[in-house]
C-alpha cells in the first residue's frame, strides 16, 4: 500500500515522553456517572490502550487526561506534577480526534504548520519542521493538497503529523482507525507502531477493537460502564481475564455455571451441564458456591479415541474460518459451546456426530463468581 | 435517465419523443424537477412578469419604442447621486448589522441551552413585528422628545435635544437593527455547522481564544456572512418606510424617488426606468459580492 517502502526516517519527535497518574477520577454528566473513581499510572514511552464497549467512557476519560474536561473529582498528574486546570496544549499532549478535524480551509502543509505558528516559531524553522513532518508521515508529495482531497488514510497521517509537529510529551488518539477499511486499517496500525517505537513517546489510543488493543498496547486498560474493570499487558488481560466481563469483552470465551465444591487443593467444579471439571486452582474467584468457568474456545479440543475425556457434546456446526475451524458443539444438557482449533491439527468431526472434549490447558480457565 | 436530461426529451422534436418508450416517458413527467412547477408559475407571475412590464413601460414612448428614459436617468445629474447614496446605505447598513450580528451569533453559539432559548427569541422577535411598528420605535428614541435626547438633556450633558432622526448615520444604525435577524440568524447556522473539534484541535495546538476565531471559526463561517450581508443589503436598498421616516424628506433614496416619480409625479416610464436601474445594481452588487464570497470559501466547497 505504501509506495515509497523508503529506509525508516529517523524520527522527527524529540519527546520528553510524560508519565500519566489518574487517582480516583470521577466524572458525572449531570445525573450520569460517566466515569466511576479510576486510578491508574502509565509510565513514560508506553503504549496504552482504552478498551471497551461503545458508551463505556474511554472518550471522555481521554478528554480528562487531554485536559478538554475537568472531572466531577479525583486528581491527573503528569510526570509526577498535578495538571488540574492547565488546558491540552500546557499539559503538552497532542491530539489526534476520532474524525482528525484537520482544518478544511487549510492545505496539509498550514495543517501541519497551526501548531508552530501559534508557538511563534520563526519563519525558516516552521517551513523546515512541517518538510520534516510530511517526510516522516509520507505525505510530502501532498503538502499543497485540500483535507477534502485526501482520502480517510492520508487523512489521518496529516493529523498525525499536526499532532507531533509541536513536540508533545503525550500522544492521545480516539478510535484512530475507525474510519478506516480493513487493509488500509492494517497499513496505518503498523505505521503508528513504528511512529511509537521509533518517537517512544507516551500514548494513549482509545478503541473499542481488541485485537487492535492486543496488537498494539503495552499495556490494557479494559473499562465497563465508567469503571476500570483490567489494567494489565495483553497476556495478562487475555489469559487471566480479572473479571467476567473482561473474559467475555476480551475475545470469545465459554461461560459455563456450576458449583466449586472446594476451598482446598486442585478445584473440583460440578458444571450445570453434568461434568466435573477439575483445575490446578479456582480464581480469582475461590470461595466455594455457585462460580461461572471461562473456556476460551481454542483452549478446548477434540480428544482422541482412549484418550479420557472431560465433556461430551453433539456437533451442530461445523465453520471454517480460514487458518482454523470452529466448531458450534452442545452439551448433554443443550449448553452451547464454541471449539476453536487449528486446520488439520485434529481429527475432523461431522455435524451430529459425538465428540469428546479436554480443556488444552486447565490453568487459563478463570472461575468467577455467579 | 436522471431527471435534468430526461426533460430534455420533452423539448426535443416530436419524432424523438414518439420513439421514447412510455416508461421513460412516464418516469420524465414524475421526475424531481416538475416538483419545482408551483415555485416556476408563482416565479413567473410575480417575478418575470413584472420586470417584463417594468421593461416594456420604460422603453415605451409615445412614438415607439425609446431610450429617452435611460439617458434621462443618466444624465440628469440627480438620480445617479441617488442611487449611489442608495447603494452605500445598503453596503454600509450590511457593515453595521454584521458588527452587532456576528458578536450575537458568536453569543448564541457559546450559550448553554437554556440561554439560547432566550436570545433566539429576542433575535427573532423584530421578524415577529411589523417594519413599520420597529420604525416608530425608532423615532420614540430618537425623536426631539426621544428617549435618547430626554436623558442627554436630563444629565445636563447637552444645552438641547441633539439631532438625531433624520441623520444618515441614525438610519444607518436603525435600519441594521430592524434587519438583524437577517445577519445573525445565517451566521448562527453557520457557526453551528462548524465542528466544535476543530476549536479544540487549534486549542490543543496552542493557539489562543483570538486566534482560534480569527483563523478557524472565521473563515468556516464565512458562508454565513455572506448569505447575511447580501440579505441585509437588499433589504436595506429597498426599505421604503424606514428609509422616509427614519431619513425624512432631506434623504432621497431610490424606493421613495420612484414613488413620487410614479404616483405623485404620474411618470410611469420614468419610474419603471429608475425601479429596473435598481433591481440591476442591486443584482450587480449582489452578484459581486456572492463571487467574492466564493472566491474566498472556495476550499470549503472542494
Ligand atoms: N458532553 C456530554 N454530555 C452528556 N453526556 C455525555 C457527554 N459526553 C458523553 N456523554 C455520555 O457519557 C457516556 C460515555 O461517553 P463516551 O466517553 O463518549 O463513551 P465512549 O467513547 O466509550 O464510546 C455516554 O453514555 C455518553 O452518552
Ligand atoms: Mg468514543
Amino acid at each position: 500500500m505504501l509506495a515509497d517502502a523508503a529506509l525508516p526516517s529517523p524520527s522527527p519527535v524529540r519527546a520528553r515522553s510524560a508519565s500519566v497518574e489518574l487517582t480516583s477520577v470521577s466524572h458525572r454528566f449531570g445525573p450520569a456517572t460517566v466515569i466511576d473513581d479510576v486510578s491508574l499510572a502509565i509510565a513514560p514511552g508506553e503504549f496504552i490502550a482504552f478498551l471497551g464497549p461503545s458508551g463505556c467512557g474511554k472518550t471522555t476519560l481521554l478528554r480528562i487526561v487531554a485536559g478538554f474536561i475537568t472531572p466531577s473529582s479525583g486528581e491527573v498528574r503528569m510526570s509526577g506534577a498535578a495538571v488540574g486546570g492547565l488546558g491540552p496544549a500546557e499539559r503538552g499532549v497532542g491530539i489526534v480526534f476520532q474524525n482528525y478535524a484537520l482544518f478544511p480551509h487549510m492545505t496539509v502543509a498550514r495543517n501541519v504548520d497551526y501548531g508552530l505558528r501559534a508557538r511563534g516559531w520563526p519563519r525558516a524553522r516552521r517551513d523546515a519542521r512541517v518538510r520534516e513532518m510530511l517526510g516522516f508521515v509520507r505525505m510530502s508529495a501532498f503538502a499543497d493538497r485540500y483535507p477534502r482531497q485526501l482520502s480517510g488514510g492520508q487523512q489521518q497521517r496529516v493529523a498525525l503529523a499536526r499532532a507531533l509537529a509541536v513536540d508533545p510529551s503525550i500522544l492521545l488518539l480516539d478510535e484512530p482507525f475507525g474510519a478506516l477499511d480493513k487493509n488500509l486499517r492494517l497499513d496505518m496500525q503498523i505505521e503508528l507502531e513504528r511512529i511509537h517505537r521509533d518517537a517512544g513517546l507516551t500514548t494513549i489510543m482509545v478503541t473499542h477493537d481488541q485485537e487492535e488493543a492486543l496488537a498494539l498496547a503495552d499495556r490494557i486498560a479494559v473499562f465497563d460502564a465508567g469503571r476500570l474493570e483490567q489494567f494489565g499487558t495483553p497476556q495478562e488481560i487475555y489469559d487471566r481475564p480479572a473479571t467476567r466481563f473482561v473474559s467475555s469483552f476480551v475475545g470469545h470465551t465459554n461461560l459455563l455455571p456450576g458449583r466449586l465444591l472446594n476451598s482446598r487443593g486442585e478445584a473440583r467444579i460440578a458444571t450445570d451441564a453434568g461434568p466435573v471439571l477439575v483445575l490446578p486452582q479456582a480464581r480469582p474467584c475461590g470461595r466455594p458456591g455457585r462460580v461461572l468457568v471461562a473456556i476460551r474456545p481454542e483452549n478446548l479440543r477434540l480428544a482422541t479415541s482412549g484418550e479420557a475425556s472431560a465433556f461430551a457434546a453433539v456437533v451442530r456446526a461445523v465453520m471454517p474460518l480460514g487458518p482454523t475451524i470452529a466448531y458450534d458443539l452442545a452439551l448433554a444438557d443443550g449448553t452451547p459451546l464454541k471449539l476453536l482449533h487449528m486446520r488439520g491439527a485434529a481429527p475432523g468431526a461431522t455435524p451430529g456426530a459425538q465428540v469428546h472434549l479436554q480443556i488444552a490447558d486447565p490453568t487459563h480457565c478463570p472461575v468467577y463468581i455467579d | 435517465m436522471p431527471g435534468p436530461s430526461g426533460s430534455a426529451a420533452v423539448a426535443a422534436p416530436a419524432a424523438a419523443a414518439a420513439a421514447a418508450t412510455p416508461r421513460r416517458r412516464l418516469r420524465v413527467r414524475l421526475g424531481r424537477p416538475w416538483l419545482a412547477l408551483p415555485l416556476l408559475a408563482f416565479f413567473l407571475v410575480f417575478v418575470a412578469l413584472p420586470v417584463l412590464v417594468l421593461v416594456a413601460v420604460g422603453i415605451s414612448g409615445p412614438d415607439g419604442l425609446t431610450l429617452v428614459h435611460v439617458h434621462r436617468f443618466l444624465t440628469d445629474g440627480l438620480s445617479l447621486p441617488v442611487l449611489g447614496r442608495t447603494l452605500m446605505l445598503g453596503l454600509a447598513t450590511a457593515a453595521v448589522a454584521l458588527v452587532l450580528g456576528y458578536p450575537l451569533a458568536l453569543l448564541f453559539v457559546s450559550a448553554s441551552p437554556r440561554l439560547q432559548r432566550l436570545l433566539i427569541l429576542l433575535i427573532v422577535l423584530p421578524l415577529l413585528t411589523s417594519a413599520v411598528v420597529r420604525t416608530f420605535a425608532w423615532v420614540v428614541i430618537l425623536g426631539r422628545q426621544g428617549l435618547v435626547n430626554e436623558t442627554l438633556t436630563g444629565l445636563g450633558l447637552v444645552g438641547g435635544p441633539v439631532a438625531l432622526l433624520y441623520t444618515e448615520p441614525m438610519l444607518i444604525l436603525t435600519l441594521a437593527q430592524i434587519e438583524l435577524p437577517l445577519m445573525t440568524l445565517p451566521i448562527i447556522s453557520a457557526l453551528s455547522a462548524i465542528d466544535p473539534r476543530l476549536t479544540e484541535a487549534s486549542a490543543a495546538l496552542g493557539a489562543g481564544r483570538w486566534r482560534t476565531l480569527l483563523l478557524v471559526v472565521v473563515p468556516l463561517s464565512l458562508p454565513g456572512v455572506i448569505a447575511g450581508v447580501l440579505l441585509v443589503f437588499a433589504a436595506a436598498c429597498g426599505a421604503l418606510v424606514t428609509q422616509s421616516i427614519v431619513g425624512g424628506g432631506r434623504l432621497l433614496f431610490m424606493p421613495m424617488y420612484i414613488y413620487q416619480q410614479g404616483m405623485q409625479g404620474q411618470n410611469w416610464p420614468f419610474a419603471a426606468t429608475i425601479s429596473l436601474m435598481l433591481l440591476i445594481s442591486v443584482l450587480a452588487v449582489v452578484a459581486l459580492l456572492n463571487m467574492a464570497g466564493r472566491l474566498a470559501t472556495r476550499h470549503l466547497h472542494v
